[in-house]
């Protein structure tokens, strides 16, 4: 039982008996005493360890003040402290003792006014213990008197600190009299040098050999936008643009050491203050100034050159109008990606993108409208690839793109096919929306394959599918480079062609089926290829449309049909017609009816005797255009054949808008003459539509008798076929037609002239 | 919701006959017992009387049951409910995976669960970071989710702890409850009653949970000072001092329990990292402080249930406290039956407790020291 009950109980109950429930309550009471007493103790053993502890680090606190003491009295500099309230001098070090001759005794507790070291005022207490903190920027340059009464010039800072919380300046004086009189001396010559430096036309500074700015002219302060203030004490390094530093730093370090090298060139960017880049040439002088080694450095600014520079490098890796990658730098990408490919072995692709018929949006809409849709593909182009592939445009409607590292999973035809997808949708162009649509080949770099040649093939691949039909993409393979070097060959001999007369036209006659008089010929042409024989136009036509060699043949082939026709004789009086075929871009050229009438002219040829034929196809791609142009052909008095009718899809509504004069039966029809019921009902259709439409018709292709004896059966007037005559030599049409007049005489026999 | 509980010891047997209480749909039972586990035959008998519950045993170092703290009797809290449903994850925590990943583990293993509301988790108190667990386990769970529990204890011996799913405890394991359905109302407290005092100390040298020395002298050397003839009982009398931790640069201060000493390394072990170049205070509290403690903590997780009557007023409270209380030690679990008068008040004395910090927001839960804290649970 704990004393504090066992001792009530003994003292007041004696050896009487407690009940067993109290001495429960007693024991519980008891132990928790006990706890207490422990409590006790253990608070009474914290306090004793922590006051011990605390005496400890007072002794350590007194020891470590021992040691300022020691620092305080070591400086080399004057130095005492002093309390604001009332200036009184705190402490006094033995410099101050040395220099100001004043023991330390002597001023403990006095104000320091009272010492007289700087007049009764002393000026740089009234200056360091105005009301506000102390500047550590802040010196006092003044000149105190020593207690023997020497002048001592010198530099006064003052710290603000506390002191058993009693506020109170800590004052350091800095002996500069002997510097001082130094610099008086040197003050003549170096006035001069001050005009110098301060209108020099450069930017100057002088640095110490770490870097920090001593002294910086007007025309540096105005480069960096920094005042005066701002600038000295600054380290040149933080001048530069931050990357840059290092580089200059190091170069610094490395003239220092140098025994050989006096200066340094350097063009390097600065920051300006408001944040700008500027760049300057820099030179960097070493100058021995005593027997302290400093810098000098000269700055020119140079951001203009640079960013003409920079411009000039833009300029040669940009396309100007789409602002893609140009050639050139496609290459150097694709170089690069050729490279990393050998390293990570990455599948390298490119893409060769080019417009089909953009040239006709160029000639019909202008340049600025040609220039616009360029701009709107590339974007579409830009939008559509992943960011970082590279775009670029190779010139005219050629674009190009490098697929850096295909995926295992990727296809690019994926790619292509949406760019197709993408570039086909309309264009909004002035007031205009217009359809433009390209053909793309693709090419894999194969292993040790250099960019020039995966662009080559890409072009190969892309120049198969234009020829394919256009609008598709097309993969390289070996076997299209060798079609390609066909078609090289075959658009310069053509070109060649022109210039050597090489082309020449041949004329089928067109007959009059119930009579077989001649009723006229159609202009075809041929190429006397050297070496190759005479071509048909079948192997060359597409590249001459391809390459726009279509314009001047066709404008030939118009000019020489109509001066040849003109010579012909008469057959009964009647002069024989003349149909010339109009290519597609012939159609749509704004100088077409120009050139009609000049053929016209310069032969002499009457026009009524001209017929032009244009595919159903060609009417149908642009018929509002078409029903203009042939309004004004026919108002020259030349007449309209549609050719190669039923091949075209023109629907019968549309037809009837037409100024059409002949409607031509495509050979393909007149071929299946005989096959069955379908045909001839197509075939009569064909004629009574013409009929309807107040039209003749031509059938072609017409090889047996069968063929021409249901053609005339079903009212068709006119036919040409092998059944008649192929094409002739223009020598052979005089004859031709001498011939032609004999059978006149018994129309029996005319159908068994096969030339 | 339904809750009992009842009581085994060695000596005296079961506190009244198992079979009363034997229930076939009983889905959970809480065995807080002695480290000393009881045989494989007894978990055999409490599966017949319960087939269908989990049984979770954890070791503590003094077992709570109503006003009564024991030390060798196994205390078993029964839970029945009536919507809702609970889950149990046993897994191994003292392998190669470090203590935060198992804790995420775990956490996104029940993160998944459709109507989880509360986690309760037991974990061996002295194999596993239970700090790292809490903390891997906070990141994952989604807010809505309270987390609280304890790690295992075997008093101020320090030597073995464990928890047990179904059977004896086991060194290194944890044991996490999953909580389920909108009927549920769980509420947790947490409070301590400590204080600082004297000079701050700055930790420089530690490794992890291990201090070596503060301000340049061995820490054991500090402790011995403080601690004068108790030294005679250390380890356990070390749990009279706890540290107080504040991160460098100001922050929340932290209490951490001391868990083991090495006389040869003049080091201190506590129950969680105590990183070199913090500062730290040491703590000392009277019964009073604490008693207080405990009666906030019973009211706080009170408070969060509202109107719900809480059927089970779960209590983890520290070693450290009962080092301090000693004979008093009933009277903090006094204040919670006061604060809970017909709920089923059981628990154990722990090396740390889990649950979200005190504060009107509601934070991810922490592993804490030196705390009395409550898991309140209701149904309504």
């Amino acid at each position: 039982m704990h004393p504090a009950i066992a001792r009530p109980i003994r003292r007041y109950l004696g050896d009487t008996e407690i009940p067993e429930s109290v001495q429960d309550v007693l024991t519980a009471a008891s132990n928790a005493l006990y706890d207490m007493d422990r409590d006790r103790e253990i608070t009474a053993r914290t306090m004793a360890v922590l006051s011990s502890e605390l005496e400890e680090r007072l002794e350590r606190v007194r020891a470590s003040e021992d040691q300022y003491r020691t620092l305080f009295d070591a400086g080399p500099n004057p130095t005492f402290v002093i309390r604001r309230s009332d200036r009184a001098v705190l402490s006094w070090n033995v410099a101050a003792e040395k220099v100001l001759g004043w023991p330390r005794e002597e001023t403990l507790q006095r104000p320091i006014e009272t010492l007289g070291i700087c007049g009764a005022q002393c000026g740089f207490a009234a200056r360091l213990m105005g009301p506000g903190r102390i500047e550590p920027s802040d010196v006092v340059h003044t000149t105190l008197t020593t207690r023997s009464g020497l002048p001592l010039e010198a530099e006064v800072q003052g710290l603000d600190m506390l002191i058993n919380d009693t506020a109170a300046v800590l004052v350091m004086i800095r002996d500069v009299t002997a510097q001082r009189t130094a610099e008086r001396l040197e003050q003549g010559t170096s006035a001069r040098f001050r005009a110098f430096f301060n209108h020099a036309g450069m930017a100057i500074q002088v640095l110490s050999a770490n870097g920090t700015v001593l002294e910086a002219n007007p025309p540096c302060t105005d480069m960096l936008g920094l005042t005066p203030s701002e600038l000295l004490g600054m380290q040149f390094s933080e001048l530069l643009a931050s990357d840059e530093s290092p580089s200059v730093t190091e170069a610094s370090r490395d003239l220092l050491a140098s025994t050989s090298r006096e200066s340094i060139t350097l063009e390097r960017r600065f920051t300006h203050r408001d944040g700008s880049m500027l760049w300057a040439q820099v030179i960097i002088a070493r100058v021995e100034s005593g027997s302290e080694t400093l810098l000098v450095a000269m700055l020119q600014d140079i951001t203009e050159r640079k960013r003409m520079e920079e411009q000039l490098v833009r300029q040669a890796f940009q396309d100007d109008l789409t602002g893609l990658a140009n050639r050139a730098l496609f290459r150097d990408r694709l170089r690069h990606a050729l490279d990393r490919r050998a390293r990570a072995n990455a599948k390298v692709a490119v893409l060769l993108l080019d417009l089909d018929g953009f040239k006709r949006v160029n000639d019909s809409m202008g340049h600025a409208a040609g220039d616009e849709l360029i701009r709107a593909i590339a974007n579409r182009i830009l939008i559509t690839v992943r960011s970082g592939e590279t775009v670029a445009r190779l010139g005219g409607d050629e674009f190009a793109i490098v697929i850096e590292s295909v995926a295992p999973d990727e296809d690019p035809r994926a790619l292509a096919e949406r760019l197709l997808e993408i570039i086909s949708a309309p264009v909004h162009i002035g007031e205009r929306d217009m359809v433009i649509q390209a053909s793309i080949g693709i090419a894999f770099a194969l292993p040790e394959e250099d960019g020039d040649t995966v662009l080559r093939n890409a072009d190969t691949a892309m120049y198969s599918a234009k020829s394919n039909g256009k609008q598709c993409v097309h993969v390289y393979h070996p076997s299209m480079h060798t079609r390609a070097l066909v078609r090289i060959e075959v658009e310069h001999e053509l070109r060649q062609a022109l210039v050597n007369n090489e082309l020449e036209l041949h004329y089928q006659p067109q007959i009059r089926l119930h009579d077989g008089v001649v009723r006229g010929f159609e202009a075809l042409l041929r190429w006397r290829r050297p070496n190759r024989g005479l071509v048909a136009p079948g192997e060359f036509l597409s590249v001459a449309e391809e390459t726009g060699l279509i314009v001047p043949i066709g404008t030939w082939v118009l000019h020489e049909a109509c001066r040849s026709a003109q010579h012909w004789p008469a057959t009964n009086g009647v002069q024989p017609s003349l149909s010339v075929n109009l290519a597609p871009c012939q159609l749509e050229r704004d100088s077409l009816i120009q050139d009609i009438r000049d053929a016209l002219d310069q032969s002499g040829l009457d026009p009524r005797r001209l017929v032009l034929e244009i595919t159903e196809s060609q009417i149908m791609r642009a018929p509002d255009a078409a029903r203009a142009k042939l309004q004004a052909i026919r108002a020259l008095g030349v007449r309209v054949a549609v050719d190669d009718f039923g091949t075209g899809f023109s629907s019968l509504s549309q037809l009837q808008f037409f100024p059409v004069d002949e409607l031509k039966i495509d050979r393909s029809f007149v071929a299946r003459i005989g096959d069955g019921d379908r045909e001839a009902a197509f075939v009569r259709t064909i004629i009574s539509l013409a009929k309807a439409l107040n039209a003749e018709v031509v059938a072609e292709g017409i090889e047996s008798p069968v063929q021409s004896d249901f053609l005339t059966s079903l009212g068709c007037e006119l036919g040409q076929g092998y059944l008649y005559s192929r094409a002739m030599h223009v020598s052979a049409i005089a004859p031709f037609l001498q011939a032609n007049r004999h059978f006149e005489e018994s129309p029996a026999r005319a159908q068994s002239l096969v030339l | 919701m339904r809750a009992f509980s009842i009581r085994w010891s060695e000596h005296a047997g079961w506190s009244e006959p198992l079979a009363t209480r034997a229930d076939r749909d009983l889905p959970l039972v809480l065995a807080f017992g002695p480290v000393k586990a009881p045989a494989p035959a007894w978990f055999a008998e409490v599966a017949a009387a319960w087939p269908h519950a989990r049984v979770v045993y954890c070791t503590g170092g003094g077992q709570i049951d109503g006003t009564d703290v024991r030390d060798d009797d196994v205390v078993l809290t029964g839970m029945h409910f009536d919507r809702a449903k609970t889950r149990v994850v046993s897994r191994n925590g003292a392998g190669a995976v470090p203590c935060d990943q198992l804790g995420a583990t775990i956490g996104r293993e029940f993160a998944i669960d459709h109507g989880l509301r509360h986690l309760l988790v037991f974990l061996d108190g002295l194999h596993v970071n239970g700090a790292a667990f809490t903390r891997g386990l906070s990141e994952v769970l989604p807010h809505s989710v309270t987390v609280s529990g304890g790690l295992a204890s075997d008093g101020t011996v320090f030597a073995h702890t464990g928890v047990g799913l179904d059977g004896p405890p086991e060194e290194g394991r944890v044991i996490a409850i999953g909580f389920y359905g909108e009927s549920l109302a769980i509420g947790t407290g947490s409070a301590g009653g400590w204080d600082s005092f004297g000079p701050e100390r700055i930790v420089t040298r530690a490794e992890g949970p291990t201090v070596y020395e503060f301000d340049g002298e061995r820490a054991l050397d500090v402790y011995r000072r403080f601690l004068g003839d108790l030294v005679a009982e250390l380890p356990g009398s070390a749990l009279l001092f706890p540290l107080a931790l504040t991160e460098p640069g100001g922050g929340t201060e932290i209490v951490r329990t001391i868990l083991g000493i090495d006389e040869a390394a003049g080091s201190l072990r506590f129950a969680g990292d105590v990183p070199q170049g913090h500062r730290v205070r040491l703590m000392r509290a009277t019964n009073d402080r604490l008693l207080d403690g405990a009666a906030h903590a019973a009211r706080q997780a009170r408070t969060a249930l509202g109107t719900v009557e809480p059927a089970v007023m779960l209590c983890i409270s520290c070693i450290g406290r009962r080092a301090v209380l000693r004979s008093r030690v009933a009277e903090e679990v006094d204040e919670v039956v006061h604060h809970a008068p017909g709920a089923v008040v059981s628990g154990y004395y722990s090396n740390g407790e889990i649950a979200p910090p005190a504060g009107p927001t509601r934070r991810a839960a922490l592993l804490h020291n030196q705390t009395m804290t409550i898991t309140a649970i209701g149904e309504r």
